[in-house]
């Protein structure tokens, strides 16, 4: 589960490429590329009804939390003291600028996290 | 008595300490402002108050936050007054939940509900106190309301006793049953049982085989882990309490998120940013600097004529310092007691005093920044910017906070979550040229770049933040020790900032301002007028059997000279060397040693600057730049390096920052100086 403490567009990449060789190559390019892959990267989203990463939602997007996956203990008890917990509703409120960190609404009240700490958990979109 | 104040970040702890106390912390709009405990007595009464850093819950993230927690659990309060956020109350609530579990009894203060009414947010006070059986009183920190009656419930015990309402489900409560009966002797309390049942590793002494056995039936019957099923059982109930008293109409887009619209926009976030910072700089350094430095000068040292707006206005003033010299002479007193007092007393402390308007609208611009919200919203939007080179979005409200003062830069770092981004934090702070280093700043740019002043000084603000860049770079190469980072963070709502709180913070600062000239400047200027006046023989320089290079002071700095001779461009100036080494006492020293080494290096003197005279003549704009460059990146006054000392926890790491630091602005003041030289 080591892959989990890389951000999710190394994440993706590592899926996405099965050569080693060109992994590396292209994970230079990405970066070289910057922030506005990064940014189209997160654009296309999920449906309603489709189950993904909260960090692959858009701005408006509404979801529920079904479970973590995240291998930093420390973090995952902080979310879940945050109220970050399974079925809660979160809805994508603000983006940063450069798109990220994100800041979500739930519970009444609103929260800033970055897309990799978003990307260990699960959800399924209600909106 | 002992009454803790613990609540949530942001949730008005302190401003709720200050009304209770009648005391004077700092506050602000960010979470984190508060990063220790301070002790105060409640007003008209002998019960003494604890306010301790914001927390979210009893297992600490930050080092901070542990402070509070350590507070709650080993000094065990007779009283605690939670503080709730009634903007954010499910996450507020998670907390008390907590805190209930405790063997102390809870009273609530809820705080900001006028803002939820405003909201269209009805919260139902007594339905919630009878919900979860515990006293609430509803307040406003602020506008100070509902504090008497706080008070009076403190002063007279008026308080639900904490009974420990079982919010949890049977199961749970079962294992929590059959805990408590394996360690019958123990007599654990309620929050020891939930922590072993969770797991929590500072409870491991209490855990064994059985009782991990029953909480593995029970996470197997729940379908999660014990930690998530704690969590979850608590934000369900806590969901239920909310839905008996509060009642929620459709909200409007909030004021706040309208202005987010637009200050977080994607195009305008970083330009709208850039303007800000430029107005701070060119209010402070420009227009009030323009307006008030030639006059107070004049009135130290007297004056001819001053210039306002473009138009030159003659005004003759003879200075405080001539005249008083005058006046001893007039009184039979020797030509040194003359000297001691215009050159050492009058010169040393007013060449800093002549700053202070323009510190006071510094200190202004940053205490509107840091009350009105917007600091955190600078934060959210270089976080994705700083996690690349290795720092956090939160590592700007350290960079920002020290723009007023180092010291308190460095001390709120304590909320970066992630020990290496918060050690470079502590390094990298001191880059930021603190208000101490305005006046070099504001000398230098003025002196040499005349009426685009203001424009120099916002380039070296960029310039150290292209330095703090750079140093960010340099400093994970030397730590290397890749961790994975988090930001957990919150956007405050925006308020209109309080005059009064606005008030304090600027008479508070600019107040230590004038202090420090009132006692270390004053000494120092004695001091360096002492070593500047008389030879190590103890003859007087009187420029005319002995002169200045004669002195002490040229005799020690002819022995620093040799380290700036570089960055200033290969002049030799004992004058400089000697002064920028008191930068370490003080920043703003270093002005007021070569204020009083220009008076007394040209003793005849009609110089209008001390950049007329024999002794720093030789500045040219380059050297200029030079020169003040070692200044704002060396190593900070020996205040901000013991708080970096204690801060950072390890010699080792201390010692790499000031050697680092030392680097930096030798090796970047020495290049630009040896451009000057090479050109030239």
């Amino acid at each position: 589960m080591k892959e989990n403490h890389l951000p999710p567009d190394e994440l993706t990449k590592k899926i996405d490429c099965d050569n080693l060789s060109q992994d590396r190559f292209m994970r230079g390019r990405h970066q070289r590329r910057g922030l506005k892959s990064h940014h189209h990267r997160f654009g296309h989203s999920l449906r309603p009804g489709q189950e993904g990463h909260l960090s692959d939602l858009r701005r408006g997007q509404k979801c529920v939390v079904l479970n973590f996956h995240n291998d930093n203990k420390a973090l995952r008890r902080r979310l879940l003291d945050m109220g970050i917990t399974k079925g809660v509703e979160i809805e994508i409120k603000k983006m940063a600028p450069l798109g990220d960190p994100v800041d979500i609404y739930l519970r009444g009240y609103e929260l800033c996290l970055r897309r990799a700490d978003m990307h260990g958990i699960d959800i399924k979109v209600i909106k | 008595m002992k009454v803790a104040l613990v609540g949530n970040q942001n949730a008005g702890k302190t401003t709720l300490f200050n009304s209770l106390t009648g005391m004077n912390q700092v506050v602000g709009n960010w979470p984190g402002v508060t990063i220790e405990r301070k002790e105060g007595t409640i007003k008209g009464t002998d019960i003494t108050i604890v306010d301790l850093p914001g927390i979210y819950s009893m297992s600490p993230y930050t080092s901070e936050e542990e402070v509070s927690r350590n507070f709650v659990l080993e000094e065990k309060p007779d009283l605690i007054i939670n503080i709730i956020d009634s903007t954010s109350l499910e996450r507020s609530l998670y907390l008390t939940t907590q805190l209930l579990e405790l063997n102390c009894n809870v009273i609530i203060a809820m705080n900001m509900i006028d803002i939820m009414e405003a909201k269209g947010v009805k919260i139902d006070v007594a339905k919630l106190s009878a919900e979860l059986n515990t006293t609430i009183v509803s307040i406003s920190a602020l506008k100070k309301l509902g504090i008497d009656e706080l008070i009076s419930k403190i002063k007279n015990n008026d308080i639900i006793v904490n009974t420990h309402q079982k919010i949890y489900s049977p199961d749970v409560e079962q294992a929590l049953k059959f805990i408590a009966d394996y360690h019958k002797d123990h007599k654990l309390s309620r929050f020891e049982l939930v922590k072993v049942f969770e797991r929590d590793i500072a409870f491991q002494v209490l855990d064994d085989d059985n009782i991990r056995r029953y909480i593995s039936e029970v996470e197997a019957k729940e379908g999660m882990d014990s930690e998530q099923i704690i969590a979850n059982q608590r934000y369900n109930y806590i969901g239920k309490v909310r839905q008996a008293a509060v009642k929620a109409t459709k909200p409007a887009v909030s004021m706040t998120d309208r202005i987010d619209r637009i200050v977080l926009n994607k195009w305008l976030a970083i330009p709208i940013f850039v303007v800000i910072m430029a107005l701070v700089y060119l209010f402070s350094v420009g227009f009030i600097g323009g307006l008030t430095s030639d006059l107070i000068d004049g009135f130290f040292n007297g004056m001819t004529s001053f210039t306002i707006f473009g138009n030159t206005i003659p005004l003759k003033f003879i200075g405080l310092g001539p005249w008083m010299a005058q006046k001893i002479l007039y009184a039979g007193g020797s030509a040194w007691a003359a000297s001691l007092v215009e050159s050492g007393i009058v010169t040393g402390v007013g060449a800093v005093l002549t700053f202070v308007p323009q510190l006071l609208a510094l200190f202004f611009s940053l205490a509107l920044l840091e009350t009105t919200g917007y600091m955190s919203r600078i934060s959210f939007f270089f976080d994705r910017i700083f996690k690349k080179i290795g720092l956090s979005g939160k590592s700007l409200i350290p960079f920002i906070v020290g723009a007023g003062c180092s010291v308190s830069g460095i001390m709120s770092a304590r909320t970066i979550e992630t020990e290496q981004e918060k050690k470079m934090t502590i390094i990298l702070t001191p880059f930021v040229p603190c208000s101490a280093k305005l006046p070099l700043i504001a000398l230098f740019s003025s002196a040499f770049f005349g009426d685009s002043a203001w424009l120099v000084t916002l380039s070296l603000y960029l310039f150290s933040i292209v330095m703090i860049i750079l140093g960010a770079l340099i400093l994970k190469k030397i730590f290397h020790t890749p961790e994975a980072t988090t930001y957990i963070s919150e956007l405050p709502d925006y308020h209109a900032p309080s005059a009064r709180y606005v008030g304090r913070i600027v008479g508070d600062r600019t107040g230590d301002f004038i202090k420090r000239a009132g006692s270390i400047i004053f000494i120092c200027s004695l001091i360096i007028w002492f070593l500047a006046s008389f030879t190590y023989r103890m003859d007087y320089v009187d420029g005319v059997n002995y002169f200045i290079k004669d002195s002490l002071l040229a005799n020690i700095g002819n022995g620093l000279a040799w380290f700036f001779y570089p960055m200033l461009g290969g002049h030799w100036s004992w004058e400089a060397s000697v002064s920028a080494i008191q930068g370490l006492i003080a920043k703003e020293q270093v002005i007021s040693s070569m204020n009083v080494i220009a008076g007394l290096s040209d003793l005849s003197a009609n110089a209008t600057s001390i950049f007329d005279t024999a002794a720093f003549s030789f500045f040219t704009p380059i050297t200029a730049y030079a020169y003040v460059t070692f200044n704002l990146f060396s190593i900070p006054c020996v205040s901000a390096v013991s708080a970096m000392r204690s801060e950072l926890h390890s010699r080792k790491d201390f010692i790499i920052a000031i050697v680092f630091e030392v680097v930096v602005a030798w090796v970047l003041s020495s290049f630009i100086g040896f451009i000057g030289w090479a050109v030239l």
